[in-house]
């Protein structure tokens, strides 16, 4: 299945619906789509040649997980035009985890000549359920691979299309964001609007609507990257507000399974 | 007698790569399995041997008893009466007995015992074949390999920390058709991924195995590719006359993620050099696990040897990724530091009244606010004598650095307190204040590393303790495995401070303990919560709820120092005071154990106790004792005897010395003995019983001052 990104901001495509409610449950599901997605906290002004605070990936679910996955992943690279024996490839342990999501999974980032590239994960636990068959998820870093491929340093470099680089494209809109959510973000207009979405999620699902709930679990998640970009909230508060969003992840997975007939 | 015949076999378990803490984990219980295993299934074996590299766990058995020994066993049917008539014929119970066997009545033979002749047979078990009996037990002992984290892959369901990929097992050049994890065992296994571009080998015999993976670019050996790699890092440094310094368990750990490591020698822009040590460190070994090097007289220099996995003819290609990915996070570090430095530590600290602590309990310029008030009563109450100015720095520049740009980036926040002490440095505040900053947070883990001034141990105990108070005034207190503000820590890294105490080797206490009243101090910091205490919590039941708690920390620690469990309550007693004091008394009770009449001791002290908290619950009063009253002799002689020691111990207590003190309390029991045997308590005389409560209540007090006997646990009560 070739799917389109979906609508929301989200720090992952692994919180696009397709991925959170694809891996629940027995029947089988394979996907991919490309999917933007926004960190606030690691936006650079446009200054960083690696870091942006919006980058694509491109995502590649198979559930259940074939065996021969990671040779079709290497595979997928040398398609790609990476020389596998031209470069180092390690696969560092990544004890992956979305706490927002209540999900686990055991893999490895796969590191390009030190670069990240990829995340490559077993998913285990989603929305605190158990999974069963296993979902493998292959997250390839769009702009880090490209980059590569066109020889250049900076993904601002990178050659887009049609001689538009992706300074042309991206730049300003780094800028932005980033003065938005280190500086200008107004931080208690934010926890109202955490608040709100919070609240919606619960109203929501009383009403049984599933997805317009999850949507706004995203929203919820998506308002507290940019709290925590900002430095509005503490270390320890942190905790505090990621137990909160699993809260409202759990329950829109416990309504999913529910709906499906599986629920354990 | 002729050698008995032996083989080799190899067990090589694949795997997608695995965490590099797993492997010497996996191949010490190999080997132990292993040794189990062979001695379960009666083979003899020369060697054992277990290797691992990331894509593989190794077993070799050489040596190997080609086929078990035979072995007979006796097995015991009907009594005789029962299996044969009276006029010799087997019975039905004798006919079923040898069916079971396999053979038929006449085959039995007959055993003799103490109940008289019974059926029986004696049973041949077959001799297996080595390749047999491995295919056969080997996977049970395999599914006993235990990992910390584990994952499912397949429908098997079997649990290791990556997917087995495939499973190779060779006795000689045979396959031993094992199945484990849902698959079954042939003669392939898999190169170097990038050497060989993973390319799938056949192996013919056994003692191929190694050889052959050598050969498709696999360094089976740990030992092997530690040697090739400080080999090679051995002469890259003399290029740049560098050292690698104390990173045994990084070498160690990297060559635990490669098959074939290859080094390399990077640097990076000099200027970097003005960014913290810590920094540079934490950017080279956290992420990429580079290795820093260092000039022969400890500088920093700008250069790392990282390792790689690959072809050693793409180096070039390799580093060129490294330095770039390195440059880029040393570019960041160096942004951030240059910003922070340009606004100072007090600039930045004027944030913190924007970056919330936790909610309800303020901004973290609030808990700062917090943090001045507790500081100064502190330092009154254990006389510690800090200078007030900087005092008063230290605290309102702690937590400084969580507003500044690098402690907020999540691949530095490791460094929160460490940035703040060099900032403070660079603002020109005195080494008391910065080290006391740098040291606030310390112990970051359970036996971590202390806070070396008085000012960062003051620090550290008012941080944890307006921590614990306000969340457990908001009731957030820790419930089973959900402890999301890792309150359990903050509670034990508060001990360890005050007790001076950092791990299980240390003294506790340790030579610097502070001897703290911590019912008040913890009332002393709910009150400092101010309108942060919720208008309807209870402050009296917060106030216990969070002495329980640190008083559990305090038993877990004695435990961990080997102090009895039960030993560590009677020290904490109802109510924990001092919490050095209460360790002193722990080993001493448990010091006193080696007396040989101990028990009974602790049962005589218990009575006491107990008489005393009898006549509460039946409600009777008493007042004062009237020595005048006093009127048999065991009563007037304990009373005696009492008075007399009470004055000793209190001496011998204040020594600090609390095996002395109990030994001397020991020497009352004969009187106590005594007492309750000769002497009522519990009179019908109103008169004689209030006084003999009382009696009772003056020791009882002393005794409970010192320790709670009644939570001793004597043997047989």
């Amino acid at each position: 299945m070739v799917l389109l990104p979906y609508d929301i901001e989200k720090g992952a495509g692994t919180f696009n619906p397709s991925t959170f409610f694809g891996t629940l449950g027995k029947s089988p599901w394979r996907a991919c789509f490309a999917e933007p997605s926004r960190r606030p906290k690691d936006g650079r002004y446009g200054e960083n040649p690696h870091r942006v605070e919006k980058h694509l990936q491109f995502q590649v679910l198979v559930k259940p997980s074939p065996d021969d996955i990671m040779q079709k992943y290497f595979e997928s690279l040398s398609a790609l035009g990476i020389v596998l024996a031209d470069h180092d490839l390690r696969l560092d342990e990544d004890d992956w985890e979305s706490p927002t999501l209540g999900a686990w999974g055991l893999g490895w980032q796969v590191l390009l000549d030190g670069i990240e590239i990829t995340q490559f994960t077993y998913f285990q636990q989603m929305g605190g359920y158990d999974l069963n068959p296993i979902t493998c998820e292959i997250t390839y870093g769009v702009e880090r691979i490209n980059m590569y491929l066109a020889g250049v340093e900076s993904f601002y470099e990178m050659e887009w299309g049609g001689g538009v680089n992706y300074r042309d494209l991206r730049y300003s809109d780094e800028r932005e964001q980033s003065i938005y959510n280190f500086e200008k973000a107004d931080t208690k207009v934010n926890f109202e609007l955490f608040k709100v979405y919070e609240s919606e999620v619960y109203r929501l699902l009383s009403e049984d609507l599933l997805l317009p709930a999850y949507e706004f679990v995203l929203k919820c998640s998506h308002t507290f990257n940019i709290l925590d970009a900002r430095g509005a909230i503490g270390v320890t508060e942190r905790t505090a507000y990621i137990g909160r969003i699993r809260k409202l992840s759990r329950l829109c997975a416990k309504r999913h399974l529910e709906r499906i007939g599986e629920l354990g | 007698m002729a050698k008995k015949p032996t083989i080799t076999f190899v067990l090589e378990i694949g795997c997608e790569e695995l965490p590099p803490t797993d492997l010497p984990r996996g191949e010490e219980q190999l080997k132990r399995l292993a040794e189990e295993l062979l001695s379960e299934i009666r083979l003899s074996c020369r060697k054992i041997q277990a290797h691992s590299t990331p894509r593989r766990f190794i077993l070799i058995l050489s040596g190997l008893q080609a086929r078990q020994i035979p072995k007979l066993e006796f097995v015991l049917g009907p009594p005789m009466k029962v299996a044969y008539t009276e006029d010799g014929k087997p019975t039905e119970a004798a006919i079923g007995f040898a069916k079971r066997q396999g053979v038929s009545p006449q085959e039995c033979t007959v055993s003799e015992s103490d109940r008289g002749p019974y059926l029986a047979y004696k049973k041949t078990l077959p001799a297996l074949s080595a390749e047999q009996a491995l295919a056969e037990h080997l996977p049970a002992y395999l599914a006993r390999l235990s990992f910390p984290k584990t994952m499912r892959w397949n429908q098997s369901g079997a649990l290791f920390p990556r997917p087995i990929r495939w499973l190779l097992a060779l006795a000689d050049e045979k396959v031993v058709p094992l199945e484990f994890a849902g698959l079954r065992a042939g003669r392939y296994t898999y190169g170097h991924r990038v050497l060989t571009g993973g390319k799938r080998i056949s192996i013919p015999d056994a003692k191929q195995l190694l050889p052959l993976l050598k050969k498709n670019g696999v360094i089976v050996e740990r030992a092997k590719r530690v040697a090739l790699m400080r080999k090679q890092a051995d002469k890259l440094l003399e290029k740049v006359s560098g050292m690698i310094d104390d990173y045994e368990w990084l070498m160690d750990q990297v060559a635990n993620t490669m098959e074939n490591p290859v080094a390399v020698l990077g640097g990076f822009n000099p200027r970097h050099l003005r960014l913290p040590g810590e920094v540079i460190v934490s950017a080279l070994v956290g992420y990429q696990r580079f290795f820093p090097l260092t000039s022969k007289d400890g500088e920093l220099l700008p250069h790392f040897i990282a390792f790689h996995n690959g072809r050693r003819g793409a180096s070039a290609t390799i580093l060129r990724g490294y330095q770039q990915e390195i440059t880029a996070r040393l570019n960041d570090a160096s942004f951030f530091h240059e910003e922070d430095r340009k606004r100072g530590i007090d600039a930045i600290a004027e944030d913190l009244s924007g970056i919330l602590f936790i909610e309800g309990l303020g901004t973290v310029a609030e808990k700062c606010a917090r943090l001045q008030a507790l500081a100064m009563k502190l330092n009154e109450e254990l006389g510690l004598g800090l200078d007030e100015k900087e005092m008063s720095d230290g605290v309102r520049l702690a937590k400084a650095d969580l507003a500044s740009l690098m402690v907020q980036e999540k691949e530095f926040s490791s460094l929160q307190g460490t940035m703040g002490g060099y900032y403070a440095q660079d603002a020109g505040y005195p080494k008391q204040v910065s080290r006391a900053i740098s040291g606030h947070y310390l112990p970051r883990a359970s036996g971590g590393e202390l806070p070396t001034t008085k000012l960062g141990r003051l620090l550290s105990v008012c941080d944890r303790l307006d921590t614990l108070a306000g969340c457990f005034a908001l009731e957030m207190a820790p419930t089973g495995s959900e402890d999301p503000f890792a309150l359990r820590r903050q509670a034990l890294g508060l001990l360890a401070v005050v007790l001076d105490t950092r791990d299980e080797n240390s003294d506790l206490p340790g030579a610097d303990a502070w001897r703290m009243d911590m019912p008040a101090d913890i009332k002393l910091a709910l009150n400092n919560l101010g309108d942060k205490f919720p208008p309807d919590a209870d402050q009296e039941s917060v106030s216990k709820g969070l002495l329980a708690f640190i008083s559990r920390r305090l038993r877990g620690l004695l435990a961990e120092h080997d102090i009895r469990y039960d030993l560590a309550e009677a020290a904490i007693g109802e109510r924990l005071t001092d919490p050095a004091e209460a360790c002193r008394r722990a080993k001493g009770l448990q010091a006193l154990t080696a007396l040989p009449d101990f028990d009974g001791v602790a049962v005589a002290f218990k009575r006491v106790i107990n008489i005393v908290r009898q006549g509460r619950e039946r409600e009777l009063t008493w007042g004062e004792l009237n020595v005048e009253g006093l009127y048999e002799p065991a009563e007037r002689e304990l009373y005696s005897k009492f008075t007399e020691t009470q004055g000793r111990i209190e001496e011998t207590v204040s020594t600090g010395d609390y095996l002395s003190a109990f030994k001397r309390l020991a020497r009352l029991r004969p009187a106590v003995d005594t007492f309750f045997d000769d002497v009522l308590v519990m009179d019908e005389d109103d008169v004689k019983r209030s006084n003999r409560l009382a009696l009772m209540e003056e020791i009882a007090a002393f005794f409970l001052s010192l320790a709670d006997f009644t939570k001793v646990v004597v043997e047989g009560e």
